[in-house]
Parts: C-alpha cells; structure tokens; sequence
C-alpha cells in the first residue's frame, strides 16, 4: 500500500503551513495550552485530508481490478505526515505546558480528520473525482467560523473527547461503507454484492 | 500592391528543456484553409500557441498581420482578430454553455451587452448547440464541448482562425457542418486546422503543412502532396510485410501502401493519408526507426 | 444561420474593465460561499445588537470573519475558475492583468455589503442611546476596519490563486491571516507602549476592546484607528497590485512593481502614524 496519486503539493504544503502553526503552538505554550492556537492549527491537516481522495483520472481508476478500498486505505498512507506532525506539535506543547490534555488533543484530531475525510468518501462515492476544494473548504471553513464565533460550539479539548471519539469511529465508519461494495461505480441493476456472492 | 501575409513565421525554434518541439520553421499563411498534419508530438501545438501569442519562440520572428507584436498593446491589437482553440481547454466552473462563450465575448472586448448577446447567439447557432446553451457546461457531453470551444473561437468573425484538433470527438454529422462553417470563414480568413483526421483537411484544405520532429518535412497544396503517392498504392490479395502499411480493407482485399507493386496487385487511387504516410515512412527508414 | 455581425469596435481599456468587472462581481455575489457569510453576517449581527452593552464592542469582527475570511475562498476560487480554459483565455485581447484589475474589482462586492452593515451598526447604535464612550469618530473608525477587511480577505484569496497552483492555498491562506490577526492580540497582552501598540495594529484586523481578566472592567486599546484604517487599505492596495503583476509584462510589469514599492511605503508609513497616536487605554 502506498499514497500514489495523492497530491504531494496539496498534503506537503498543508503539512508546512500546518508545522509552521504547531510551531506558534509551542511558542505561545509558555502561558499555559495554547487551546485556540491548536484549534487553528488543526486546519492544515484537515485541508491535507480533503484532498487526500482526489483522483483526477477516476474515469479510469475506477475502472481497474483494485477496489476502490484498498486503493483508499493506500492513499491513507499521506496523512502520517500531518498526522505525524501533529503529535509531535501536541507532545511539545505538552513538554512546555505540562497540563495540556494530551490525550483528548489527539483524539480530537482523529475526529476532525476522519470526518472530513468521511465527507470527501462520500462525494468520491457520489460519482465527484475530485472532492477536496469543496471538503476543504467545508472543514475548514467550519473550523475557523467556529474558532471566531463560537469557540464553545466545538468542543474542544479538554472537553469533548467522548464526542470527539464517537466521531472519530463514525467517520471512519462512513469511510469504510462508501469505499466498499463491489464494482465501482456500481452497475445500474447489477444485484448487490451480497447477493451476487451468495448466488455464486 | 504587395500583399501582407497574416502570419509570417521565420526561423521558429522553441526547445522545453532540451527537447526541440519546433526547429527553425519557416511558414506563411494568407486567407485560405491550410491544414496542419503530423504525428503526435510534431510541434503542431506549439506552433498554434506561438501563432495565438500566448508562447513566445525561443528564436526567430513572429509576424502577425504585418506587425512583430511585442507591447501589450501590439499584442492586444492581434489578438482582437485572432480566434483560437486550444488542444485542452477547461471551463470555469457553474457556467452554462452561453454564460462561458458570453464570457469569453467579454474577453474579446464585446463590452455592449446587446451585440454581444446576438453574436454568442450566432456563434452557438453556428455550431449548432442552441439548443443545449442553457445547460451547464459540465452537463454537455465532450464533442458538445469541443463545439463549444469553437465557438468562442468564431466570436467576432477573426481574421486568423487557429483550430487545434476541433473535430476530436465529434459526431460525422457535426463534421460536416463544421466543415461548412470552416470553408465559410477560409473564404475571406486565414485558417490554420491542425488534425490528425487527413479526411478533414482533404476536405477543407487547399493547402497542408506536415510537421515532424519540429521540422516542415511538406508544405504545398494537397494535390501535390497527394501526387506524391500516385503509383504506390495498390490493392492486393495478400498482405505485403514489406510495404509502408498494408490492411485489409471491407471488400476483403490489401490495400498496400508502400515503394514496390506486390505481386498481382492494381493500382489504387491514393488519398492524403496514403501520401502522408509515405512521407512519414521515408523519415522512419532515413532516421533508422522501424515504420 | 444568420448574417456575421459588426465586429466590436475597439473598446477602450476601460470599457472592457467595466464590463468584466461587472461579470465578475456577479459571480462574486452568486458564490455559496459569499451568500453563506452574508447569512452568517446577518445571523451574527442580530445577535449581538440584541444586547449591547458597551459601545458595540468590537463587532467589526463579524464581517471581518464573515465576508473577509470567507472572501478569501471565494476569491481564491473565482481566480482559479477563470484560469482554466487556459490559452484560450490568453489568446484574448482583454490581458492578464486586466483580467486580475477585474477580479480585484469584484471583491468590491464583500466591500459593499460590509459598509451596508457599518451604516446598518452605526444607526442601531444611535438608536440605542447608549452613552458612546468611546466618542463616534474612533466608533466610525472601528466599523470601518471591519468594511476593509471584507475587501482586504477576497484580494488575498486573488492574489494567493494568481502565485500559486494548489487547489487548498485559499484556505491555508485564511489560515495564515487567522494566524497572523491572533498573534498581534498578544499586543493587547503587553503594557501600554508604543511598541505594544505596533505589536497589536500590525495585523490585518485588530480587535480594540479587552480586559485585564474576566471580571476587570474592559478597556479601548491606544492608537489611531483612522491611521490603522488606512494602513490595511494600504495592505489591501498592496494584494491587489501583487496579483497584477503576476501576469503584466514588459513596461506595466515594471510600472506595478513601482507601485508596489511604494504602497509598502505607504503602509509602513500609516502604521507608523496609527501606532504614534497615544497608546494609553481608555477605561470602557
Ligand atoms: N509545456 C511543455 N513542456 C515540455 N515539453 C513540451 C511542452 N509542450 C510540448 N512539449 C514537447 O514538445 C513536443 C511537441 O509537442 P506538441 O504538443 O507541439 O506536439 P503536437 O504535434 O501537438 O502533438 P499531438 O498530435 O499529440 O497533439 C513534444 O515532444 C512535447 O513533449
Ligand atoms: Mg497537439
């Protein structure tokens, strides 16, 4: 499994601003966790994962042998960079702050990224090859109107981690639903998979 | 009176990174259609994009209607009678098909609404997609976008018409309207039609250009090119492994195309594409590649 | 099939900026996006106009967010949009940095609103008849910091699509602005001086009301919001110029780097003045 066909610029350049954001982090760490600073750096890697499932040439990738799971899971391969950077981000800060909350950062995280990666899945399903400007701008969008208007809305660590976990799950979930089933886009009026496999 | 060319290019040379997609060509065009043939990667593109002045030459003169368009306002003042379609094109996102060919009017400075209206009007019927001009441009299927292109390219009637592949994807029956709006416009413009379909250009043409390898390898009328290949096309019973190309056709016998006659074969009446291979084919044996 | 028609007679350049600006501020004002920020501008507003206590505060954050943090996408998208049929769009007489004036022009359309807003603030507030301690000309001032924002955000968006070729740097780009405008609060943080003060009004937007802690009383920022107005229409001038040059050739390349250079001059020069004002706060 590798990331082939993902954008290097779009998660690269994510992944540089983004580092360039945890690193204001762990500056601003001095006063205590610097919660809406990581709120505002959490965007980079929600913009790397939108575009993470754009397949500009979908006509004919969908058309390959490989299902469009197993290519998903491979293009996943990218976001351990973001990924990567963020807990090393969330561990400095948590060096210079020793109170902030860890654990629920990177569970928020996961949370952010899978359902934003959960909304490009879906439109990927939906038939659009290349759903990251409009997830992005989605995701992102949703973030940092929350972050102005209403920091409270999202919760945020340390609050939230349940919610933030149920999230997490769900998107994962979504993904894994809208990248499965069979041929690719599915055929009108060929049969579910399930009953294909059993009539076999 | 001497009569100015519309296009007099002399000693075009442009390389991309070392390779030579144009190599020291030297062309004129007046009124008239002149096709432009040749394998993929010839240069026919880039010598379109220099012609259209959105690439400039690494070397040599470009000369557009008497003038050498260097300021901004040279080149404004080509461009407002150049139409161009481009090999690729994409379109802005949300327009319906008018709102784009509108758009691109607007970019030809049609500033009054009214006017500008009725010639997308006329282009769109033109190319016969009034019909489909209020869906989105993302809703036409791919020959109606290709008509689409050319009808941004036909606002204003332009003098110079430079047509990449116009006819890729299009329907027969489109390609004979095509053809009779492109012999329209040769009437009192200058077209220059890069194809790969020889049927068009024997069609339109009353003159044709080969570029291979960034090199004019022909340039003359079609009949001449044509006549190139009298006495070298035959039909046989069986295929000739030594010919240029040889294929089966629906009757069930070979047309061979090629130096030698096979044996009991008769002789064909060749057509451009005959020509045109046997062009390319002496380049393939003098350069060593297999044809 | 109906006769050829008269060519165009040769429009002025002027004529021809007019009606793509126009074109453009169309789409500007048909984006899901803008029309998305103007609900929320509207949303927002009323609530907060719903209990006013001191002053408006700093409510020129809401279209400062709402249409100019938005606007960067919009921008950013409409630049992007119109790139994409390539030659074909090159090939036209109308050249790339008119092409760009015309986008620059659009982002007009956010301004607009946002003085809609301002003018719509300003009488709620009258009509409230609270005492305005802060006196009107520096509450005029404030609001009109938000109005440029709404214009500042969307010519980012422009110049950011013109320079770069990622589809997401409309959005990394609100991000850095984001980053950017929450830095300099760190101004509000430090003592009273000039310096605090450049720390504060250096950024695209400033927020001017604060307090020492949750249950201090809030105070008013020093320095002069006119100046400051001015120097993010400066910023603004800058961002549009930016994205023309990208596509200028020649002469006009040459002439918009000039002006650049001395736009930056004229910034430099109005954050100088806004941050000389006296940076004492005034107790709300
Ligand atoms: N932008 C570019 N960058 C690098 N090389 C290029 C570029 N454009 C063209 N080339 C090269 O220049 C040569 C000529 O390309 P060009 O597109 O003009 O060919 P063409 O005759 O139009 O081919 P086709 O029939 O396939 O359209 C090719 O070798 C191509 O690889
Ligand atoms: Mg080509």
């Amino acid at each position: 499994m590798s990331p082939r066909g993902v954008d290097p610029v779009a998660v690269g350049g994510a992944s540089a601003v983004g580092a360039v954001l945890l690193a204001g982090c762990v500056l601003a760490a001095g006063d205590g966790p610097p919660y809406a600073w990581l709120h505002l750096a959490l965007v980079p890697p929600a913009v790397a994962a939108a575009f993470v499932l754009d397949e500009p040439a979908a006509a004919a990738a969908d058309a390959v042998p490989s299902s469009l799971r197993r290519r998903t899971a491979g293009r996943l391969a990218a976001l351990s960079v973001p990924c990567g950077l963020w807990t090393a981000g969330v561990a400095a800060v948590a060096v210079r702050a020793p109170g902030t909350a860890v654990g629920a950062l990177l569970v928020s995280a996961g949370g952010v990224l899978a359902l934003t990666l959960a909304a490009a899945a879906v439109l990927r399903r939906a038939g659009v090859a290349e759903p990251g400007e409009a997830v992005a701008a989605g995701a992102g969008g949703l973030l940092l109107a929350t972050l102005v208007f209403a920091p409270a809305a999202v919760p945020m660590p340390p609050e939230g981690t349940l919610a933030w976990a149920v999230a997490a799950l769900a998107g994962a979930l979504v993904v894994t639903l809208a990248t499965g089933g069979g041929a690719w886009p599915r055929r009108p009026g060929s049969p579910p998979r399930v009953l294909a496999r059993r009539r076999r | 009176m001497t009569v100015v060319p519309t296009v007099a290019l002399t000693g075009v040379t442009k390389r991309f990174r070392g390779t030579a997609a144009l190599d020291d060509v030297h062309l004129t065009l007046g009124p008239g259609i002149t096709g432009l043939l040749g394998p993929n990667g010839a240069g026919k593109t880039t010598l379109l994009r220099i012609t259209a002045t959105v690439l400039t030459p690494g070397a040599g003169e470009v000369v557009l209607f008497g003038t050498r368009p260097a300021g901004p306002e040279q080149l404004a003042a080509v461009r407002r009678r150049l139409g161009y379609l481009p090999q690729e094109m994409g379109h802005p996102r949300g327009f319906t098909g008018f709102g784009f060919v509108d758009y691109m009017a607007v970019l030809k400075e049609w500033t009054d609404r009214a006017a500008r209206h009725a010639e997308v009007r006329r282009v769109l019927e033109l190319v016969d997609l009034d019909g489909v001009a209020a869906r989105r441009v993302s809703a036409l299927s791919g020959g109606q976008r290709r008509r689409l292109g050319l009808a941004q390219a036909l606002l204003g009637d332009p003098d110079l018409l430079l047509l990449d592949e116009p006819t890729t994807g299009v329907d027969p029956g489109q390609r004979v309207t095509l053809r009779q709006v492109l012999s329209r416009a040769g009437e009192r413009s200058t077209v220059l039609l890069s194809t790969h379909q020889t049927e068009d250009v024997a069609a339109l043409c009353d003159r044709v250009v080969v570029l291979d390898g960034g090199r004019v390898r022909f340039d003359g009328a079609v009949a001449d090119l044509v006549a190139t290949a009298a006495g070298r096309v035959w039909l046989a019973d069986a295929p000739d492994p030594a010919a240029r190309a040889s294929w089966r056709t629906g009757t069930g016998r070979h047309r061979v195309v090629g130096q030698a006659a096979p044996a009991g074969a008769e002789p064909a009446e060749p057509t451009l594409e005959d020509a045109y291979l046997l062009l390319l084919g002496e380049r393939a044996r003098t350069t060593g590649v297999a044809a | 099939m109906s006769a050829v028609l008269a060519r165009p007679a040769p429009s002025t350049r002027g004529a021809t900026l007019r009606t793509l600006a126009a074109a453009e501020a169309r789409r500007y004002a048909r984006s899901p996006v803008f029309l998305a920020g103007v609900l929320l501008l509207l949303w927002a507003t009323a609530t907060s106009l719903g209990d006013l206590d001191d002053a408006g505060g700093d409510l020129a954050v809401v279209p400062a967010a709402c249409l100019g943090l938005a606007g960067v996408l919009v921008g950013h998208s409409l630049t992007r949009s119109t790139s994409r049929p390539g030659d074909a769009v090159r090939a036209a007489p109308a050249d790339g940095a008119l092409r760009t004036a015309a986008l620059a022009l659009a982002c007009l359309v956010p301004g607009a609103v946002a003085l809609a807003w301002a003018v719509w603030v300003a009488l709620a507030l009258a009509a409230a008849d609270l005492p305005v301690a802060i006196g009107w000309g520096r509450q005029a001032g404030m609001l009109a910091t938000g109005v440029v924002a709404a214009v500042g955000g969307p010519l980012v968006g422009v110049l950011v699509g013109r320079w770069t070729r990622f589809p997401g740097a409309g959005l990394v780009a609100a991000v850095v602005l984001t980053g950017w405008t929450l830095a300099c609060t760190a101004g509000l943080m430090m003592t009273a001086t000039r310096w605090g003060t450049l720390v504060h009004l250096n950024a695209p937007f400033a927020t001017w009301t604060s307090a020492d802690g949750p249950d201090a009383p809030p105070w008013l920022a020093g320095g002069s919001p006119w100046w400051y107005v001015a120097y993010q229409v400066a910023l603004c001038g800058l961002a549009a110029t930016a994205a023309m040059v990208h596509e200028a050739t020649g002469a006009r390349r040459t002439r918009l780097w000039r002006v650049l250079a001395v736009l930056a001059v004229v910034a430099v020069g109005c954050l100088a003045l806004a941050c000389a004002a006296d940076p004492t706060r005034v107790f709300l």
